[in-house]
C-alpha cells in the first residue's frame, strides 16, 4: 500500500493553497478581541466568582466548564470597540456568576434539553448580578437588544435548531421556555435528529457539565510500561467534551474502510473502529489534526509515541496547562561545546512560562507544611535576624542620637580660633542594610520524581524553597523563585513562580502544584537565571540552585558535556559578578557538583530533612557577608 | 520620623463604636493599663483613639514608629548651642511629664532600643528612665500608653515579642458590618444612603478577592475617601478609581478588572 508519491503531491498542493488563502478570516475592525483583554477580564471574573477561575478563549460562543470559562475569541454585536468590550464585560459577569451559584447549588440539568438548562443556569446568574450590582440590569438589556438583532431568524432554520434558536430568542426577551413543558419534550424527541446546530448565545454561553464526570476513568488500563512521547503539538481548547466508548471486540476484526479515515475517526467518532496505519510521528500527520473536532474522549489502553496535546485541563494545577506562551516568545541561549572548544550559536531556546495561579490545591499544601514546620520556620527567622543584626554609628550627622565629641571638639576650637562652622556634630545609629537580590532556581525535572529515605525529592526540595521565601518575605528581602525542566534543547522551560515584585503569597500556592517533568538541562535554566538577576539592580546578586545535580536531557546533554556547559554558564555568571551556590541531595551529586561549582559553593546534604535549614543558612551566610 | 501631634482637640472627632471598643478604653484609660489596638490599615484605630483623647479631654502625644525610630528620637537628646549642650525633651518624654495620652502607631515596627525603653512605663512603676539625661520620670497622673500595630501586614518581621505583648491590654479592630459600615460612611462624610450602600457593597465585594493576591483587603478609609470625592463633585466611576483601585493595586491587568467591577456597580 505505498501511497507515498500521492500524498506527497496532495500536500504540495495544500501548503500552495494555505499561502493564497486567508489563514484566519480576520475579525472587523469594530470588534473587541478577547486576547486583548483576557488578563483583566480573569481579575474581573475572580471578583465575581469570588475563586480563581480562569478565562479562556472558546471556539464559538462558549460557556462554562467547571472553574473554566470559556468566552468567544471576539465579540462584534456593537458598533465599536469599546462597546464591545463592555459586552465582554457583562459576558464574564454572567459565566463568573454562574460558576459562583453552582457551587451553592449544583444546577439540575436537562438531559436532551441541555441547551433549555444552559439558558435557566444563565438566567438565575442574571438575576443575581441584577441584585448585587446596580448597574448591571440597564446594561444587560442594551446588550440583549444587541444580541437578538444579530440572531439568526428562527423561521430561517429547521427541525430541532429552529425549536431551540426560538427558545434562545425567547430567553433574551425575558421569557422562561425552560418551564415549557412541550418544548422539553420536543426537544428530546428531536435529539437524535438533529439538523445543523444554531450557534450559541454569545451573551449567556452554555453550561457544561464538569470535566471530570465526563471524563470519568471506567477505561481499560494502560499498557504496561510508561510510553515515551516523542512529538507533542498544541490544540485550541474545546467547548465540550464528551465520553465515547470503544468496542473491543470490534478493534478486533476492524476491515479498513478508506484512507482519510485517520482525519475522519478524529473529526467525528460515530462507532466502529480500525487498526491504527501510519506513522506514529505527529508532524506528518499536523494537517490532518488542525481541523480536527477535539470534543470526542476516547479511553484506550494502547500506547502511543505522538501525542496531540490539547488543553483540556484534566488537571487544573499542571503548570504547563496554566500559562504557556506561545512558540514566538522562545529566548534562544549559546550552549558550550567542550569538544570543540567553542559556542553552539542559539543552540538553546528556553520558554519563560509566568504562572497565573494563585490558590487552590497549591495554596492547601503550603499551609499544611508551614503549619507543620511552625518551629523551625521561627528558629531560621531569628538565625537570619541575627546574621543581620547590629547598629552601625555613622559620625558627623546634622541630626542624631548623640553628641559626636570629636567633632564638637573640633568645632569649639575651630570657633575660638574664629573660623569654621560645620554643624555636623552629631552621631546616628542606623541598622546595617545590604542591597542584595536572589534568584532560587529549582529542579523539578522527573528525577525530582525519585524518593530518597521515605520523601519525594521534589517535595523536599519545595518545602525547602517555601521556607526559604517565607522567611525572606518576611525579612522583606528580594527573591525571585524559578523552576526549570527541559524537554530537549528547543524546549527548554523556565516557571515563574515568583518574580522579584510579585508579592510572596501568591508563589506559595504555585509552589504547592509543582509536578515532576522533564529533564535536566542545567545550563539554559543558568543563563536564563543570569539574566533575570542581572537586570534587577542590587549591590550583591545571589543564584541558589536546588537540584539533583546532573545535567541531563534525551539529546545527549550529559556526562562530561553537561557538566562543562553548566561550568561555562557558571563563569559567564561569575563575570557578571553574580555569586552562585547549589544544594542537593542525592549523594550522586558529589561528583557532579563540585567540577561544576568549584570550592565551597556547593552542599551535598546527606539526608533530605537537613535541606530546609541548609537551604536559609546559606541564603543567610550569603547575604550577611 | 517622629511625628509630634500635640493636640487638645476641641470638637469630638467622629466614630461609630463597632463591638464596644469606647467603653472598654475608658475603663482601660481610668485604670491606667496601657492598650494595644490591632487590627489592618484603615479600620480607625487612630481615629479611636482620637475620638477618645477628646472625649476624656486629655491631651494627645502621636509617635509613628518606623525601622529607624531611635530610642534618642522618643526621650530626647542633646543639642549644642552655641558653645554649650541643651536637654530637649522627647515626645515620649514630654506625653510622660504631663500626663497625656502617648499614642504609639505601628508599635511593632519600632527598633528593640525603642522597646526596652517603654517597658517600664506598662507596669507598676509606670516610670521613664532617660539613660543619657540620667533622670527618672514618673508619669503624671492621666497618662495612658496606646499602641497599635497591623498583625496581617509583613507578618515575622513586625511581630511584637511575648515578654511585650503581655503587658497590654488588647483590642482586635477589623472591618464592620456592612449596616455598620453604611452608617460610618454616612456620618463620617454626610453622603447619603443610596451611595454608602453601594460602596460598601463594592468593599465587600473586593473584600472577597483572596484569588487576586492583593496585599491589603479594601479598608473603610478607602471608602470613604471614595465617599468624600464624590461629594466634591467628582464622577462616581472616577472617584472609585481613584480612591479604590488605584490605591489598592499598580498592576494594569488587575486594575482593569477592578475597574471592571466599579463599572457594574457605579
Amino acid at each position: 500500500m505505498d501511497l507515498d508519491w500521492e500524498e506527497g503531491i496532495f500536500r504540495g498542493l495544500l501548503s500552495l493553497g494555505r499561502r493564497f488563502a486567508p489563514v484566519k478570516p480576520l475579525a472587523p475592525p469594530h470588534a473587541a478581541l478577547l486576547a486583548d483583554h483576557q488578563a483583566a477580564l480573569t481579575t474581573f471574573a475572580r471578583l465575581i466568582a469570588a475563586e480563581p477561575v480562569r478565562v479562556l478563549p472558546a471556539r464559538e460562543a462558549g460557556g462554562v466548564r467547571g472553574p473554566d470559562l470559556l468566552l468567544p475569541p471576539t465579540l462584534a454585536l456593537a458598533a465599536d470597540p469599546a462597546a464591545n468590550r463592555e459586552l465582554y464585560r457583562l459576558r464574564t459577569a454572567v459565566s463568573a456568576a454562574a460558576r459562583r451559584l453552582s457551587r451553592l447549588s449544583p444546577p439540575e440539568l436537562l438531559p436532551g434539553a441541555q441547551e433549555l438548562a444552559s439558558l435557566r443556569i444563565a438566567h438565575a446568574a442574571v438575576g443575581w448580578l441584577c441584585d448585587e450590582l446596580p448597574r448591571f440590569s440597564e446594561a444587560w438589556k442594551v446588550a440583549c437588544r444587541l444580541e437578538l438583532e444579530a440572531r439568526p431568524a428562527p423561521t430561517s432554520l429547521r427541525g430541532r435548531a429552529r425549536l431551540v434558536e426560538e427558545a434562545r430568542q425567547d430567553a433574551l426577551e425575558g421569557g422562561r421556555p425552560w418551564e415549557d413543558a412541550a418544548l422539553i419534550l420536543a426537544l428530546r424527541r428531536s435529539y437524535f435528529r438533529q439538523g445543523p446546530p444554531s450557534s450559541g448565545v454569545l451573551l449567556l454561553g452554555e453550561w457544561f457539565p464538569e470535566l471530570e464526570e465526563a471524563a470519568a476513568d471506567t477505561g481499560t488500563a494502560p499498557d504496561a510500561g510508561s510510553p515515551e512521547v516523542t512529538s507533542e503539538a498544541e490544540a485550541p481548547a474545546v467547548e465540550n467534551l464528551h465520553r465515547v466508548e470503544v468496542d473491543r471486540q470490534e478493534l478486533e476484526d476492524a476491515v479498513l474502510m478508506h484512507h482519510f479515515e485517520k482525519t475522519e475517526t478524529l473529526d467525528e467518532y460515530r462507532g466502529g473502529a480500525r487498526d491504527m496505519d501510519g506513522s506514529d510521528n505527529l508532524d506528518e500527520q499536523l494537517e490532518a489534526l488542525r481541523e480536527v473536532d477535539l470534543g470526542a474522549l476516547v479511553r484506550d489502553g494502547t500506547q502511543t509515541h505522538a501525542a496531540l496535546r490539547a488543553d483540556l485541563s484534566l488537571d487544573l494545577d499542571i503548570p504547563d496547562a496554566a500559562g504557556e506562551e506561545s512558540a514566538s516568545r522562545g529566548i534562544p541561549y549559546d550552549e558550550w561545546d567542550v569538544r570543540r572548544r567553542r559556542y553552539r550559536p542559539g543552540w538553546c531556546t528556553v520558554y519563560p512560562i509566568h504562572e497565573r495561579v494563585t490558590g487552590g490545591k497549591g495554596g492547601d499544601w503550603a499551609r499544611e507544611a508551614l503549619a507543620r514546620h511552625r518551629r523551625l520556620h521561627r528558629e531560621l527567622r531569628l538565625r537570619l535576624e541575627r546574621y543581620r543584626a547590629g547598629l552601625r554609628l555613622i559620625p558627623r550627622q546634622l541630626d542624631g542620637d548623640d553628641v559626636d565629641i570629636e567633632a564638637l571638639v573640633e568645632y569649639q576650637a575651630a570657633s575660638l580660633a574664629g573660623h569654621g562652622d560645620d554643624p555636623r556634630l552629631y552621631v546616628k545609629s542606623h541598622r546595617r542594610r545590604r542591597d542584595f537580590a536572589t534568584t532560587v532556581l529549582l529542579d523539578v525535572s522527573l528525577s525530582t520524581d525519585s524518593w530518597n529515605e521515605g520523601r519525594r525529592v521534589l517535595d523536599v526540595a519545595r518545602e525547602a524553597v517555601l521556607l526559604l521565601g517565607e522567611v525572606a518575605h518576611e525579612l522583606g528581602d528580594r527573591l525571585q523563585v524559578l523552576a526549570f525542566a527541559s524537554h530537549t534543547r528547543n524546549r527548554c522551560h523556565v516557571f515563574h513562580l515568583k518574580d522579584f515584585r510579585e508579592p510572596w503569597p501568591l508563589a506559595r500556592g504555585r509552589l504547592g502544584t509543582l509536578e515532576p517533568q522533564g529533564y535536566t538541562r542545567i545550563g539554559p535554566a543558568i543563563r536564563y537565571a543570569t539574566d533575570c538577576l542581572a537586570r534587577e539592580p542590587a549591590e550583591r546578586r545571589l543564584l541558589l540552585l536546588v537540584s539533583d545535580g546532573k545535567p541531563s536531557d534525551y539529546d545527549r546533554y550529559e556526562g562530561r558535556y553537561g557538566i562543562a556547559d553548566v561550568r561555562q554558564a557558571l563563569r559567564e555568571a561569575e563575570r557578571r559578578e553574580i555569586h552562585a551556590h547549589a544544594l542537593a541531595v542525592d549523594a550522586v551529586a558529589r561528583d557532579t557538583l563540585p567540577p561544576m561549582f568549584g570550592p565551597g559553593a556547593w552542599h551535598v546534604l546527606p539526608h533530605p530533612d537537613a535541606m530546609t535549614e541548609a537551604l536559609t543558612s546559606v541564603y543567610g551566610r550569603l547575604t550577611s557577608r | 520620623m517622629v511625628e509630634d501631634l500635640y493636640s487638645k482637640a476641641s470638637a469630638l472627632p467622629y466614630y461609630r463604636p463597632v463591638a464596644g471598643e469606647c467603653a472598654l478604653f475608658e475603663k482601660a484609660a481610668e485604670e491606667g493599663l496601657p492598650l494595644l489596638l490591632k487590627g489592618p490599615t484603615g479600620c480607625g484605630k487612630s481615629r479611636l483613639v482620637e475620638h477618645m483623647a477628646a472625649r476624656l479631654g486629655r491631651p494627645l502625644v502621636t509617635v509613628s514608629c518606623h525601622d529607624e525610630t531611635s530610642a534618642a528620637d522618643l526621650t530626647g537628646r542633646w543639642l549644642v548651642r552655641g558653645g554649650e549642650t541643651q536637654w530637649q525633651d522627647g515626645p515620649v518624654t514630654r506625653a510622660v511629664r504631663e500626663g497625656a495620652i502617648l499614642y504609639m502607631d505601628e508599635f511593632a515596627e519600632a527598633r528593640s532600643d525603642v522597646i526596652v525603653v517603654i517597658h517600664p512605663l506598662t507596669d507598676h512603676r509606670r516610670t521613664l528612665y532617660i539613660e543619657r539625661h540620667d533622670e527618672v520620670v514618673k508619669a503624671a497622673p492621666g497618662f495612658l500608653l496606646v499602641v497599635s500595630f497591623n498583625p496581617g501586614y509583613q507578618r515575622g518581621l513586625k511581630e511584637l515579642k511575648p515578654s511585650t505583648r503581655q503587658r497590654f491590654v488588647a483590642l482586635a479592630m477589623g472591618p464592620p458590618e456592612p449596616a455598620v459600615e453604611i452608617e460610618i460612611l454616612e456620618g463620617e462624610t454626610g453622603t447619603d444612603a443610596a451611595t454608602a450602600r453601594r460602596l460598601v457593597a463594592l468593599g465587600a465585594k473586593l473584600r472577597e478577592v483572596e484569588p487576586l493576591g492583593l496585599a491589603e483587603m479594601p479598608s473603610t478609609r478607602l471608602l470613604v475617601s471614595a465617599a468624600r470625592l464624590m461629594l466634591a463633585g467628582v464622577a462616581p466611576r472616577a472617584a472609585c478609581n481613584a480612591a479604590i483601585v488605584e490605591a489598592l493595586t499598580d498592576d494594569v491587568e488587575i486594575a482593569d478588572g477592578l475597574r471592571d467591577l466599579v463599572a457594574l456597580a457605579f
